[in-house]
């Protein structure tokens, strides 16, 4: 038997209205507007020609939109890795603070969050500005280790960009893990201490389950904000790869073919390329979540 | 009510005051469009602060209806900007100030600014301006924007610690001679020169060759290119130079390090690189900096003894779909001949004209104090006859991309090991994959 037809109530509608026409018109018409232009030829002044699905053929045979594809994602990931662990790390460290000292750590650590990337990627020059930079200056040069340079050198470009991100998020990100542990219940550290759990015991299976979900979502923030960056990697690398492309993103890539090369229906065609790619992570990472959920209800 | 009233009236009207009315609306219209502000765009805020002067002094002498708002934006964010705006056609300058480097990304296809040529044919900048800056805005014959700067390079030298080491200009006047007074003066932490990617651009063009030819290709006299490279590979090499951190000779970075520590003692720049650069940012050494010719290079291959070059330099172009093309060129015109206007843009915006008649006008031959009151016109003036000739080309901004990101310093520190050849080779083929449809590869 068919089900009846709900009756579609005005209010809801109506109340709800604002938001899909804002979404539409800023979101959707933007987003047709860019695919639409991923298909028009690069001619930056006058009539455009539709080419199809040229550009993205194009990109198919593009080494450097490849490279600065896998750069992206050895940079996302190298984020994600360092930024956990490390906000884990300090979380359990700040909760074994007092607590009248935890405030202003609190506050110290959420400092870097609330810079501006761009404030935050000059800051960061002057530390990793090759000799001239405070980390030469303060841990290699005394010890008489050799300089690094580390923006230009191709071995620690990647590196450098990731602890930028490092740098600016694992404060606010051990914020959100201190929030997580806060919210454990006590009485299941109580009741697997009872049973004889040691502290690694009760870490890896009562902390780390109960902590899964922040932390999906912890990892699902910074990929995503990685996968986005482009002030950070604007300020240290002139807007380009830095030396041999070394620390090329899509991002910048999407840009220079844009702005440096003046190929905009490109440059569209590599977002909307690189679009199911990000999806794809993005739905792997959270999936984590739902099939740990499962997995803790069934046992 | 009021909507009432005019359906009455529109209603009550005979065909014959209809037609007028309809012809007063029109011509109103048109008045109003003829009375929209010019809008200009500009580089810098210093550029801003002048171009507002100079319309007030252009509405005094010559055209008090005009009107014009004046948009600064950083040099940099200046293109990212006209692109879109030229892309999306929204908010659409009329009259642009930009770089010759920047003006090369929109030589691509259908160029998105007024042709010049008949009007400048006509104007007296077409035997005032100096020959050589004429091409800096030329792509195929036609001149799409006048230079407003000279752009001509010296060497930037730090005189007190030259009288300190015993070294006077006369020392260094070929680069052979300079090559070997850096070695005697080398210490751990002083070098004689800071080195950067634009040096291969102006050393090229003192020696009488360019990125392009005139036919457009790159690198036409690729062995001079890399001889001329592998000249400041070697001075890095030989601890003659050194490479400034990131951000180059123009990150306050530089300064606050290399330069205030007396490590650095002299740079290759433009005109305005010292007027503007080295003066803002390293106020210290007031009294200390002094610019001179450059050394010449004495090989066979080089053509001309030239003891000078130019690297860059600003101009002012017309939007092609300016609904007010007559109204910008008759202001541009005027600024870039009026005497008062080259002299003004000199003292208030450090950028030395390259309009000749200006030349004579004595406030340009003020001491400069921070420069020990060196007269830099008379260096400058003396000079500009000799300056080379630049070859336009719709690769200009691509190639510096790639060589100012990717290969200069990659090469000039020899780590990876990329060669000169290399990285020429490199830089040739992912322009030529990218003008061939293909996008380039990373590696060289």
């Amino acid at each position: 038997m068919p089900r009846p037809l709900r009756k579609i109530r005005p209010l809801p509608v109506f109340l709800l209205a604002p938001f899909f026409t804002a979404l539409f018109i800023f979101w959707l018409v933007p987003l047709a507007g860019g695919f639409g232009l991923s298909l028009e030829s690069d001619d930056l002044f006058g009539e455009t020609s539709f080419v199809g699905s040229l550009h993205y053929q194009d990109l198919l045979h593009d080494q450097r939109f490849w490279h600065a594809m896998r750069n992206t994602f050895v940079y996302c990931g190298l984020v994600v890795l360092l930024v956990l662990p490390f906000a884990l790390l300090l979380a359990h460290l700040l909760r074994r603070v007092h607590p009248r000292f935890r405030s202003p750590m609190q506050f110290c650590l959420l400092l870097p969050g609330l810079t501006p990337p761009l404030v935050l990627a000059i800051l960061y020059l002057m530390v990793f500005n090759g000799p001239h930079g405070l980390l030469n200056k303060t841990f290699l040069i005394p010890f008489g280790l050799p300089n690094v340079d580390w923006i230009r050198d191709p071995r620690f470009i990647k590196f450098s960009l990731a602890l930028l991100a490092v740098w600016r998020w694992t404060g606010f990100i051990t914020l959100i893990f201190l929030s997580g542990l806060e919210g454990i219940p006590g009485s299941y550290y109580d009741s697997a201490r009872s049973e004889g759990a040691s502290a690694w015991q009760l870490f890896r299976h009562v902390t780390l389950p109960l902590l899964r979900p922040v932390t999906v979502f912890i990892a699902a923030f910074l990929f995503l904000d990685a996968f986005a960056l482009f002030e950070g990697a604007y300020v240290l690398l002139g807007g380009s790869g830095g030396t041999l492309d070394a620390g090329l993103l899509l991002v910048s890539y999407s840009y220079l073919t844009a702005f440096t090369l003046g190929n905009f229906g490109s440059a569209a065609a590599m977002a909307f390329t690189s679009l199911p790619m990000l999806m794809l992570t993005l739905w792997f990472i959270l999936a984590q979540g739902r099939f740990k959920r499962r997995h803790v209800a069934i046992s | 009510m009021w909507n009432l009233k005019i359906v009455y009236i529109i209603a009550t009207m005979n065909l014959k005051s209809l037609f007028l009315a309809t012809v007063l609306m029109t011509a109103s219209a048109s008045l109003v469009q003829a009375a929209a502000p010019v809008q200009i765009w500009v580089s810098s805020d210093a550029d801003q602060k002048y171009y507002q002067n100079m319309i007030e002094v252009y509405r005094q002498k010559v055209d008090k209806d005009f009107q014009a708002e004046i948009k600064s934006y950083g040099f940099t964010e200046m293109p990212d900007k006209l692109s879109i705006a030229v892309k999306s056609g929204i908010n659409t300058p009329d009259i642009v100030q930009f770089d010759e480097i920047f003006f090369s990304l929109y030589l691509k296809g259908n160029v998105p600014f007024v042709d010049l040529t008949d009007r400048l044919a006509a104007s007296h900048l077409s035997t005032g301006l100096l020959p050589q800056r004429k091409g800096l805005f030329t792509w195929k014959g036609r001149t799409y924007g006048i230079p407003q700067s000279l752009s001509e390079v010296v060497l930037w030298y730090r005189a007190d610690v030259f009288q300190d080491l015993g070294i006077s200009p006369n020392d260094i006047n070929t680069w052979d001679k300079f090559e070997a007074v850096s070695k005697r003066i080398k210490t751990d932490s002083r070098r004689m020169i800071v080195l950067d990617w634009s040096y291969l651009d102006i050393l090229l063009r003192q020696r009488g060759y360019d990125f392009f030819g005139s036919d457009g290709k790159l690198f036409p006299d690729s062995a001079i290119v890399a001889q001329t490279w592998q000249r400041i590979v070697n001075w890095s090499k030989n601890d003659i130079g050194m490479l400034p951190g990131q951000g180059g000779i123009f990150s306050p970075d530089f300064f606050a390090n290399s330069v205030a520590s007396n490590g650095i003692l002299s740079i290759i720049g433009a005109d305005w690189y010292g007027l503007d650069i080295i003066q803002n940012m390293d106020p210290s050494h007031k009294g200390k900096w002094r610019a001179m010719p450059l050394p010449v290079w004495t090989d066979s291959l080089s053509r001309g003894r030239r003891n000078t070059s130019s690297f860059s330099g600003q101009g002012l172009v017309i939007f092609k779909k300016s609904q007010q093309v007559d109204r910008c060129w008759k202001f541009i015109d005027w600024v870039m001949t009026d005497v008062d206007a080259n002299v003004q843009r000199y003292l208030q915006g450090n950028s030395f004209p390259c309009y000749r008649p200006a030349w004579t006008d004595m406030r340009f031959a003020r001491p400069e104090p921070y420069f020990g009151n060196q007269n830099l016109a008379q260096l400058l003036t003396d000079g500009a006859p000799g300056m080379p000739f630049t070859t336009q080309s719709p690769l200009h901004a691509m190639v510096v991309n790639f060589l100012r990101e990717q290969y200069f310093n990659d090469v000039v520190r020899g780590g990876s090991g990329t060669t000169v050849e290399q990285a020429m080779s490199g830089i040739q083929q992912q322009i030529k994959n990218m003008t061939s449809g293909k996008k380039p590869d990373s590696k060289p």
